[in-house]
């Protein structure tokens, strides 16, 4: 996979849309980030498999919500750099074997926003969400956080054509909002 | 809203204002609540949507990740374990054979085979009927082998409706989701799972494409990564495929050596009356 090694091909890879490649990168790193992290951490695979996750995810939405738009470091060192970070953040207990290395330097550069995780928001935003039909959520996702384009969509979907690809993506995102507001209105009234 | 502020506001949330357009923004930011509100709940429904996004992309690469582990086991462990288990197991048989109570006070079946015997394997199946033939009536093995039942019982799904309605070879300018449907259809289960592999996002979240996977990586013999696609479509239920999938799954836990996991499928059938109704039934029978 010499194609992943570049970050620049993936990071724009990622931000036209092309979400497979996010698979590619999570396969082609996996084993030898749990070999990695078990060299600094005495934690059980599932430990090393969910912070692995956390940072293949936190890499694809930085990319596709223009907060990275190039690497310093390559991306193998940027994903371990979170991958630790989220194993020292997750587990504190976990025994921690101390060493340095390029990773530590990398995780100086790097700055996540801190996720917002109040569960009566998350919950209400889940609600919104499912309140759409089927196709609507699909849709919203494709396009907002898959960054897939407006062709892209139309042929997945079988729309007429361009025009009414946006439209269906408009109505859908206005029908969302309308939702949100009702919702969170209720909140601040209540 | 005008089409120039959701414009705005759209850009602003892809951090991809322009200078002058984040002049813009920030102009009517300060000086139009109704903007500002606007911004706000665009963010939220942003937010919403990653949320449900990030959930599923997480739901992707775990079962990436189950692939992966089923493709590349665990050699240090899973040597010992299994070198283990058939210690044990011959221990148990020399044991048995050598002593006669077990033999003459308590028989665990009257007719007990001499001969492994296995549920036939069903008739050539016909070209479009998706439930096989019934396997001939067996009696019951001295223990149970998965592995062998699943081989006698498994066949991969096959339809009308899964017919190409295109036909060639991937140079032919066959689309992806074709060159696959053509594969599968041709019975070319490890060419389908790799042109699986080339379909856009969309389509490897098609629940159709999906079942179908699995069907390929049954054939594979990767039951843990068929059960993992399985699993995750009766728990979202609306598929075309939705009544066949409990059958499917079964199998895939027989194909583990998950025996229990499978009679409680199968049972799960049964007690529905769902499709595969006498197929599950008797691959239950067997499995008692």
């Amino acid at each position: 996979m010499s194609s992943n090694s570049n970050a620049e091909t993936i990071i724009n890879a990622l931000q036209a849309g092309d979400s497979h490649v996010i698979e590619e990168l999570y396969a082609h790193h996996r084993e030898d980030f749990f070999r990695w992290a078990s060299h600094r951490f005495e934690g059980t695979r599932q430990d090393f498999e969910d912070a692995w996750q956390d940072s293949i995810i936190a890499f694809y939405q930085q990319v596709n919500q223009g907060k990275l738009l190039q690497l310093r470091s390559e991306v193998r060192t940027w994903l371990y750099a979170v991958g630790y970070k989220r194993l020292l953040n997750n587990n504190r207990k976990m025994k921690r074997m101390l060493w340095k290395d390029q990773i530590d330097d990398a995780l100086l550069a790097i700055e996540l926003e801190k996720e917002d995780n109040d569960p009566e928001k998350v919950q209400a935003l889940h609600t919104a969400l499912q309140s759409m039909s089927a196709q609507c959520r699909e849709l919203l996702i494709a396009r907002y956080y898959q960054n897939q384009g407006i062709e892209e969509i139309q042929q997945g979907w079988n729309l007429k054509n361009a025009n009414t690809t946006s439209a269906t993506l408009a109505r859908c995102l206005g029908r969302l909002k309308e939702f949100i507001k009702k919702t969170f209105s209720v909140f601040s009234n209540g | 809203m005008d089409e120039i502020a959701q414009k705005l506001i759209e850009r602003y949330h892809q951090n991809a204002l322009s200078s002058e357009e984040n002049q813009e923004f920030q102009r009517r930011i300060n000086s139009d609540s109704d903007f500002a509100k606007e911004v706000q709940w665009h963010g939220l429904a942003l937010e919403a949507i990653r949320l449900q996004g990030e959930k599923e992309l997480r739901r992707r690469l775990t079962v990436k990740g189950k692939e992966l582990d089923a493709k590349v086991p665990n050699r240090s462990t899973a040597f010992p374990w299994q070198w283990g288990l058939l210690l044990i197991v011959l221990l148990a048989m020399g044991l048995w054979s050598i002593d006669p109570k077990s033999t003459t006070k308590e028989p665990i079946s009257p007719a007990a085979p001499t001969e492994k015997s296995l549920p036939l394997p069903p008739a050539n199946p016909k070209p479009l009927d998706p439930i096989p033939s019934r396997p001939q009536a067996q009696t019951k093995p001295a223990s149970i082998d998965g592995k062998k039942i699943f081989a006698a019982y498994f066949e991969p799904y096959r339809d009308a409706s899964l017919e190409p309605s295109v036909r060639g070879s991937a140079a032919e300018k066959l689309s992806p989701q074709e060159y696959f449907q053509q594969l599968y259809w041709e019975g070319k289960y490890a060419a389908a799972l790799s042109a699986f592999d080339s379909l856009s996002t969309f389509a490897q979240q098609d629940n159709t494409n999906l079942f179908l996977k699995a069907n390929c990586l049954l054939h594979a013999r990767q039951g843990n990564a068929a059960a993992t696609i399985l699993e995750g479509m009766l728990q979202i239920g609306h598929s075309r495929f939705v009544e066949q999938v409990p059958w499917y799954l079964a199998l895939s836990y027989l194909q583990t050596g998950q025996i229990e996991k499978a009679k409680k499928t199968l049972n799960e059938i049964v007690e529905r009356k769902g499709l595969r109704l006498e197929n599950a039934a008797q691959l239950y029978a067997a499995l008692k």
